[in-house]
């Protein structure tokens, strides 16, 4: 009231507002900023930074003992050993540029990645119901499916992040150690592959983060069933494949489903997977498209019935 | 409103003192009754133990756990049949023609009647496997330690029990902080280290519940070697809800999201040090309960060599002091820690 | 600078308000008389609070005896700080808080103290009754006792009769009766009320606020934070206001009026000749204009409003001048006594100080 004569010279905004797509990249940014926020937050993103610069100085070190020290015998513990032959417990990981880099240190990276996504999916949809922050954002000119889509691209950030950002910086980092000219021509097959992996992995956890997160909301329940499907799933599939020499007992591992899907996009020859046996890659491709259309109907099921309570 | 009403608050002739002890058992039973509200939890529990616990009836019911019919890596057949092909008689019969066999016999295999002494060597040798699987002890034995690797050490102590207690412990001071309810107990006089105490006690029958109610249930679905487990492992099994109980209930009342903490700490840390070589596992509370189990299995004749990364396990009693030190430290600390602690969740 | 306030009582334990404008409220609240060697029902000494940086409370020295005191300020002013601070919820970095000579952080003061937050959370499941019954059984309370208070209490706050349905379906002014009820359960001498009248309709509010009346009459000392003014001006003129941390003001609102000589005092005069008047209250050095014209036309042509500072010395020459003159004053009413313009004094226009 005091200083109504500043209020008076308001001029009210003429412009024309976006539609309801710029919302969603809004909200994707409101809830990036709520997650970080949080100092948990950071500390998981420091872990996955530590498996990244594992990759990053191993994939290094590699070269560098290869180029260095290749004709070279030191002892080590007494014993004359080939220099080389000190990488060789480095080979498992493939530290060579190769699509197997790619995929394994996705895979690693995907320990940090299921810890993320469940508190994700706790503190950017479990909140939204369980706090009544929903009703905020719904009463924006913006339909359900744009605040879903708003939450997923946070999301998909998230993810790519992790995982596809990295792995783009390994597969440059990869070119410069060697042939910078022939292994960016040669490999650009393994970039298309990174990006498509990334594309896999962002549909299929950001869908099953949206669907899990309407369906459980609290972080307990939601920490509970995403460590049945990383951690238990996985265990019982390595034991029940073993035991029944069947591999097909690997889709019910969604992790190593979308790890398959993964090196099919980097043309990995499926002979060279480990842990060996695997289902061939169209099953594992039928098993994650199943999974993201269960995901998909269950969301449109509960969004349509979604009724808000203040 | 206010003035025809007749004060019963005042100092009533019938009226009882409020009692600190009283209000202490109340809180214990409501710190129960709260995690019986929270269904969904429990369903979720359920749904992951029924899943265990199918899983290992599927492998009892199959008779996985023995080394007769497991498959041998490699190829196709079983152990049974393996050593089977191997006796001599079958050798000769698949050298004749008169046994066909899944896999075609390796060039040792092939019997050498010309060079008899060697020959004799060579079957007595290849007869061992059919004569080390016709021991009911040794397969027994076999039995019991790959269902205790997989099962007790590996899916119970590394997931499930570290997974319900964390859900249920964690949830004590986690839930009441999500839902900013924790103000209504902090305004009862009780005393802070009182609020914590009760809230442990009335949150661990869940979690033995769930844990030990879990451990039995897995136990049967396993057969004989299960229940043998069961009868040798429960006092690891419940030294270990204990202390994984106090350790997150503990987690519960310092963080605000206990859960993903908790979470790093069993599949990160647990899962990490507690397989290192080196004296960093002695930091993981699973490495003593598996400590226990093994020593265990050890007093009880098994060959524990089956089980990985636990040729350093501690002695039994060091094990029982450290669990008992954990469980008796970690809620003393939490007690001390929570009577000086300001929480302010709602602002 | 050190504020130090102790607020004044009489020897009721109330303050001494008769004669003095808008005091009708606080008459009706006076309290019954206490020992006088009993330590303070609520002393802060000297507190001081640090969130990391920032600095939420700052020297803060303030004693409560009885009656009714309302807790001012702008957002963020540090109300509800001092006011978890006196329950017990947090803890001075510097000072002490005691509650009858026990620290407040201590359980047993929290017997002796009724607490209703501004948290709008519950344990949404239960029912209105179980939650208040479970809260009196986690005072420590037999269950036949707790039936009986739970019931008690209930039908204080009026809802005995509604208190069965779950809380998630409670309305805003439902919820804000359950908080008052838990509080009220063990009997406090003390109850710290933080927004209790948010969210309540005008005739739950008058309800309210005479619940609050009758509270202290019967001897209780409340706390009362609240932002709507208006309301609380109804129940007490004794009010602490607060600003950046500190205690900007404590006392009667009519003793803190006085002590904003800086603003010139607003008096509405009705008399049958207000331009002779008005000359000759120009003729005193207080007064500062003097407006004839009534502000709005529905009011008396007889009106006037006049402007002055140093308002306890022109209340001294405006009493002489109406002596002297004879003068026929019909209306005397102060404009800016209320805790509205008071406050919007002392914390600025911004409600910054």
């Amino acid at each position: 009231m005091a200083h109504t004569d500043t209020l008076l010279r308001y001029r009210p905004w003429r412009g024309v507002p976006h539609g309801p797509l710029y919302a969603s990249v809004a909200l994707a940014r409101a809830s990036l900023k709520l997650l970080l926020r949080r100092r948990l937050m950071w500390g998981l993103l420091a872990l996955a930074l530590l498996v990244f610069f594992f990759f990053f100085y191993a994939q290094y070190l590699v070269v560098w003992i290869e180029n260095q020290l290749a004709t070279d015998t030191i002892r080590f513990a007494g014993v004359p050993v080939n220099a080389k032959n000190l990488t060789r417990f480095l080979d498992r990981l493939a530290l060579n540029g190769s699509d197997h880099t790619f995929g394994n240190f996705i895979w690693y990276q995907g320990y940090v990645l299921v810890i993320v996504l469940a508190l994700a999916g706790s503190v950017l949809i479990g909140n939204d119901f369980f706090h009544g922050s929903l009703p905020f954002y719904l009463s924006k000119p913006i339909g359900r499916w744009h605040y879903l889509l708003g939450k997923s691209l946070a999301v998909g950030v998230l993810i790519n992040l992790l995982t596809t950002g990295p792995a783009i910086v390994l597969w440059v980092q990869a070119g410069l150690l060697y042939d910078w000219r022939s292994y960016y021509v040669n490999h650009l097959s393994l970039l298309v592959g990174i990006i498509g992996y990334g594309l896999v992995l962002t549909v299929t956890l950001s869908a099953l983060v949206m669907a899990t997160a309407v369906w459980l909301r609290r972080t307990v329940p939601l920490a509970m069933v995403w460590m049945a499907l990383f951690a238990l799933l996985p265990m019982l599939a390595n034991w029940l494949v073993e035991a029944t020499k069947d591999e097909r007992w690997r889709l019910i591992d969604l992790w190593n489903n979308l790890y398959l899907c993964g090196l099919s996009c980097l043309q990995t020859d499926h002979a060279t997977i480990r842990p060996s046996p695997q289902p061939d890659y169209w099953m594992a491709w039928v098993a994650v498209g199943g999974g993201v259309l269960v995901c998909g109907m269950y969301l449109r099921r509960r969004i349509q019935a979604v009724e808000i309570v203040a | 409103m206010a003035r025809e009403v007749p004060d019963a608050l005042h100092t009533h002739p019938r009226s009882e003192q409020p009692s600190v002890v009283r209000a202490f058992g109340v809180l214990v039973v409501q710190s129960f009754q709260r995690h019986w509200r929270i269904r969904q939890m429990g369903w979720v529990a359920l749904g992951l133990l029924a899943l265990i616990v199918f899983w290992v009836a599927l492998v009892t019911q199959r008779n996985g756990w023995n080394l007769a019919e497991r498959r041998v890596r490699r190829t196709t057949g079983t152990y049974q049949q393996e050593a089977l092909r191997l006796l001599p008689t079958h050798r000769y019969w698949a050298a004749t023609g008169d046994e066909e066999f899944i896999t075609p016999p390796r060039p040792y295999e092939i019997p050498n009647p010309l060079q008899p002494t060697e020959e004799a060597f060579r079957s007595l040798i290849l007869s061992i496997p059919y004569a080390v699987l016709q021991s009911d002890q040794f397969l027994y034995s076999w039995s019991f330690m790959t269902y205790s690797r997989w099962v007790m050490h590996l899916v119970f102590l590394g997931f499930a029990l570290p997974l319900f207690t964390l859900s249920y412990a964690s949830g004590a001071f986690g839930s009441d902080r999500e839902s900013r309810v924790l103000i209504w107990l902090m305004t009862r006089p009780i005393p802070r280290s009182g609020i914590y105490l009760a809230k442990f006690l009335g949150t661990l029958p869940w979690c033995l519940l769930w844990a030990m109610g879990g451990f039995v249930a897995i136990g049967y679905a396993g057969g004989a070697p299960g229940r043998e487990a069961l009868s040798r492992y429960w006092p690891a099994a419940l030294m270990a809800t204990l202390a994984f109980a106090s350790l997150f209930h503990l987690m519960g009342a310092i963080f605000r999201r206990p859960v993903v903490v908790g979470l790093v700490y069993v599949f990160f840390f647990e899962a990490v040090v507690a397989a290192l070589p080196g004296s960093l596992k002695l930091l993981s509370l699973t490495f003593y309960a598996r400590s226990l189990m093994y020593n265990e299995a050890a007093e009880a004749g098994y060959p524990v060599e089956l089980l990985p990364a636990m040729t350093e396990a501690v002695s039994s009693p060091t094990a029982w002091a450290v669990l008992t030190l954990a469980i008796v430290g970690l809620n003393g600390f939490g007690m001390w820690l929570f009577a000086r602690w300001e929480y302010r969740d709602d602002t | 600078m050190t504020v130090e306030q102790r607020i004044p009582r009489g020897p009721a334990g109330n303050l001494q308000l008769l004669g003095e404008p808008n005091a009708s409220a606080a008459q009706s609240v006076a309290p019954p008389q206490r020992a006088t060697l009993e330590p303070p029902l609520l002393l802060f000494e000297h507190v001081s609070k640090w969130y990391g940086p920032v600095l939420a409370l700052n020297q803060v020295t303030l004693e409560l005896t009885g009656g009714i005191t309302g807790l001012v300020g702008a957002n963020g002013a540090g109300k509800s700080t001092l006011l978890r601070m006196a329950n017990g919820q947090i803890q001075p970095t510097m000072g002490r808080v005691t509650i009858r000579g026990v620290e407040a952080w201590d359980w047993r003061a929290r017997r002796l103290v009724g607490y209703c937050p501004d948290v709008d959370a519950f344990y949404e499941d239960l029912s209105g009754r179980r939650f208040v019954w479970t809260m009196a059984r986690l005072c420590g309370y037999t269950r036949r006792e707790a039936t009986r208070r739970t019931e008690a209490v209930l039908e204080r706050v009026g809802m005995a009769h509604r208190a069965e349905r779950k809380l998630r379906g409670y309305s805003k002014g439902m919820r804000q009766r359950i908080k008052l009820a838990q509080a009220l359960l063990h009997d406090p001498e003390l109850l710290i009320l933080d927004e209790p009248l948010s969210g309540i309709d005008p005739i739950g509010r008058q309800e309210l606020l005479e619940l609050f009346q009758s509270l202290a009459v019967q001897g209780k000392c409340l706390l009362i934070s609240s932002h709507e003014l208006e309301a609380l001006e109804k129940l007490t003129n004794h009010v602490v206001i607060m600003a950046r941390g500190r205690i900007a003001a404590v006392g009667t609102l009519p003793q803190i009026r006085d002590l904003l000589d800086d603003y010139p005092l607003s008096v509405r005069i009705d008399v049958p000749q207000p331009r002779e008047v008005a000359q000759l209250l120009l003729n005193l050095p207080d007064v500062l204009a003097v407006d004839v014209a009534p502000p709005l036309p529905h009011e008396s042509p007889e009106t006037l409003v006049v402007k002055a500072t140093h308002p306890k010395r022109f209340y001294q020459q405006f009493g002489q001048l109406v002596v002297q003159h004879g003068l026929n004053i019909r209306r005397f009413e102060p404009l800016d006594e209320s805790a509205h313009a008071i406050l919007g004094y002392l914390l600025g226009g911004s409600g910054k100080t």
